[in-house]
């Protein structure tokens, strides 16, 4: 070790650490500037191509490429029946992890898996989603492609994003929370009922918020579940595994593959201007709650 | 001491984390409507002595214990119903820990646990429970008119309070408080401390302090823990000015410098 340098005095060490922070700001402003470039750049193509060609009757009608109502009810009403089973599993999944399990090799196995289900290709997903709901493995009685099929299948596909967002949200949940309730005689049920779960309000709601966007966004795990199709005639209908029904997405796609003419195309800029406005507004939503709940939470 | 008028009658009482003793042999009795306080330098064990009064440290998994602690003379390390044991004798923490909704609904907390306001107007019965636990904490005339805004957004000396109110709620016969001031100013801590004297006619107080001049304040009686072991336990005056004990008598008379 070189003793001769002298010791730094603790304003040269100030001014050196001063400098370090300049130089991550620095770095910082790039990578954020570069990722908002990008943002910017997709947002605004978007909007530039195909926002000319919105008008009222592109989302009332359900012409194939005129106008995308049936997509719209799809794309909601798949969003809805994916994400009730989602939550559902989702937090009791998480509340296992967080307030039972123990360290140990089962939970280790659960992160193995989800992490692994996480990496899956959603195609493959999708495929899984096709053999499972769609044919029943050729068994007894089938459903065809179906809404249900569909959400079904991006509930698998979207399980470890809404567990893992909703083990965040609990363990956020500070312990002196818990010892409170504990020690006014609640029971561990009673604790995760009364205060774990809304106390993480405000984490659940972003984390499904985010889930959502991925959930309205997803094409390919579609394709095989809930179909290319939009059942022009009678598409305002709630049926559950006989109907199939595209979501804007796959609308998106369909319109590419089947059909490039100039229609199509101006359909599908306009499309793609809906979905994206869809999926922002749902992560600004999700930021918005989090901001007010925890506003709420914190005190005025 | 007669061990059947005791509140809580400790015997023998061994504790370890894993494999290190936190507790050794600790053996004295806590009598009923005084204030008790537990000194001694920090990691000694008051925290750990103090929690196994209410059984929190049954969360902790790597705690082991033997002896006996009697409450009211029931044996509560064995043959004892943990939450009704936790109802009777309550505890507040070092740093408040108010839960994140209003006021109404943390002091409402408890009683909504064991249904205490019951009948056709347990609305009512509820609200009042809610008062008169706030009153006693020396609290309802300050929140009185924002009873259903967070309990988040008072001060620090006023959550503290409010977790005395909640504790109160449930109608306890003891609480425990482990450093319920080091986290407060003067004037929050002296509301405290005042408060204590007035709760002392109907509950048993056992507080943990490293406030030599609060303990002398506010107990009856006080115990000097070290390293585990509870080297000397008897009135407050005593304990201060005519210890026993050398080491009781170093450690008061270097805490008072
Ligand atoms: N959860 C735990 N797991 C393992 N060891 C612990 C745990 N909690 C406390 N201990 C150990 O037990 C001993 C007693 O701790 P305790 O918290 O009871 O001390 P204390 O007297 O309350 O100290 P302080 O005045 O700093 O609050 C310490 O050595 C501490 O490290
Ligand atoms: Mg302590």
């Amino acid at each position: 070790m070189n003793s001769k340098k002298a010791p730094k005095t603790a304003n040269q060490r100030h001014q050196r650490e001063l400098k370090r922070d300049q130089h991550h700001a620095v770095i910082h402003w790039l990578v954020t500037g570069f990722v908002l470039l990008v943002l910017l750049y997709i947002i605004g193509y978007t909007f530039a191509a195909g926002f000319k060609n919105l008008s009222l009757n592109f989302f009332i009608s359900s012409d194939f490429d005129r106008g995308i109502a049936p997509q719209l009810f799809n794309t909601f009403y798949i969003l809805i029946l994916s994400m009730i089973p989602m939550l559902l599993i989702g937090i009791s999944a998480a509340v296992y992890i967080v307030e039972y399990a123990k360290q140990g090799t089962m939970l280790k196995i659960l992160r193995f898996a989800t992490e692994t289900l996480s990496s899956v290709p959603s195609i493959i997903i999708g495929l899984l989603g096709f053999l499972l709901f769609v044919t029943n493995f050729g068994q007894g009685p089938r459903w065809e492609f179906s809404r249900l099929a569909g959400a079904l299948t991006l509930a698998i596909l979207n399980l470890p994003w809404m567990m893992r967002t909703a083990e965040d949200a609990l363990r956020a949940v500070p312990a002196s929370l818990r010892e409170a309730s504990y020690a006014l005689g609640a029971t561990k049920l009673q604790t995760i009922f009364r205060t774990v779960l809304p106390a993480a309000i405000p984490g659940l709601m972003t984390g499904a918020l985010i889930v959502s966007g991925r959930v309205i966004g997803e094409t390919a795990a579609l394709i095989y579940t809930s179909g290319v199709a939009g059942s022009s005639n009678g598409w305002f209908n709630f049926n559950l595994i006989h109907v199939p029904g595209d979501t804007l997405a796959v609308h998106i796609y369909t319109l590419f593959a089947d059909n490039p003419t100039p229609a199509a195309q101006q359909g599908q800029t306009a499309t793609a201007v809906v979905l994206i406005a869809l999926v922002l507004g749902v992560n600004l939503l999700g930021r918005f709650f989090e901001r007010r709940l925890t506003k709420r939470f914190s005190g005025e | 001491m007669a061990t059947d008028t005791a509140k809580f009658s400790i015997k023998d009482l061994d504790l370890w984390y894993g494999e290190s003793q936190a507790l050794k042999k600790i053996t004295f009795d806590i009598q009923p409507n005084t204030i008790t306080a537990l000194i001694g330098p920090s990691g000694c064990g008051k925290s750990t002595f103090l929690r196994q009064l209410n059984r929190m440290n049954d969360l902790i998994d790597s705690v082991k214990v033997q002896g006996s602690v009697l409450y009211d003379g029931l044996d509560i390390l064995n043959d004892c119903d943990v939450i009704e044991l936790r109802q009777k004798v309550g505890m507040v923490f070092q740093k408040p820990n108010p839960f994140p909704m209003s006021i109404y609904d943390n002091v409402a907390y408890g009683p909504r646990l064991h249904g205490l306001a019951t009948g056709k107007k347990r609305h009512r019965a509820l609200d009042e429970i809610v008062e008169r636990s706030l009153v006693h904490a020396a609290l309802f005339d300050e929140v009185k008119d924002r009873m259903h805004k967070s309990a988040l957004g008072l001060s620090g000396g006023q959550q503290q309070r409010l977790c005395i109110a909640r504790v109160l709620a449930v109608e306890p016969d003891v609480l425990l408080m482990d450093e319920p001031t080091s986290a407060l100013d003067p004037i929050s801590t002296a509301k405290i401390e005042s408060l204590l004297d007035d709760l002392k006619k109907q509950y048993t107080i056992v507080i943990v302090t490293h406030n030599m001049q609060q303990a002398g304040r506010v107990s009856d009686a006080t115990g000097f823990f070290l390293t585990g072991e509870m080297v000397e336990f008897g009135k407050t005056d005593d304990i201060f000015f005519n210890p026993k004990d050398s080491r009781t008598e170093s450690y008061i008379s270097g805490r008072f410098g």
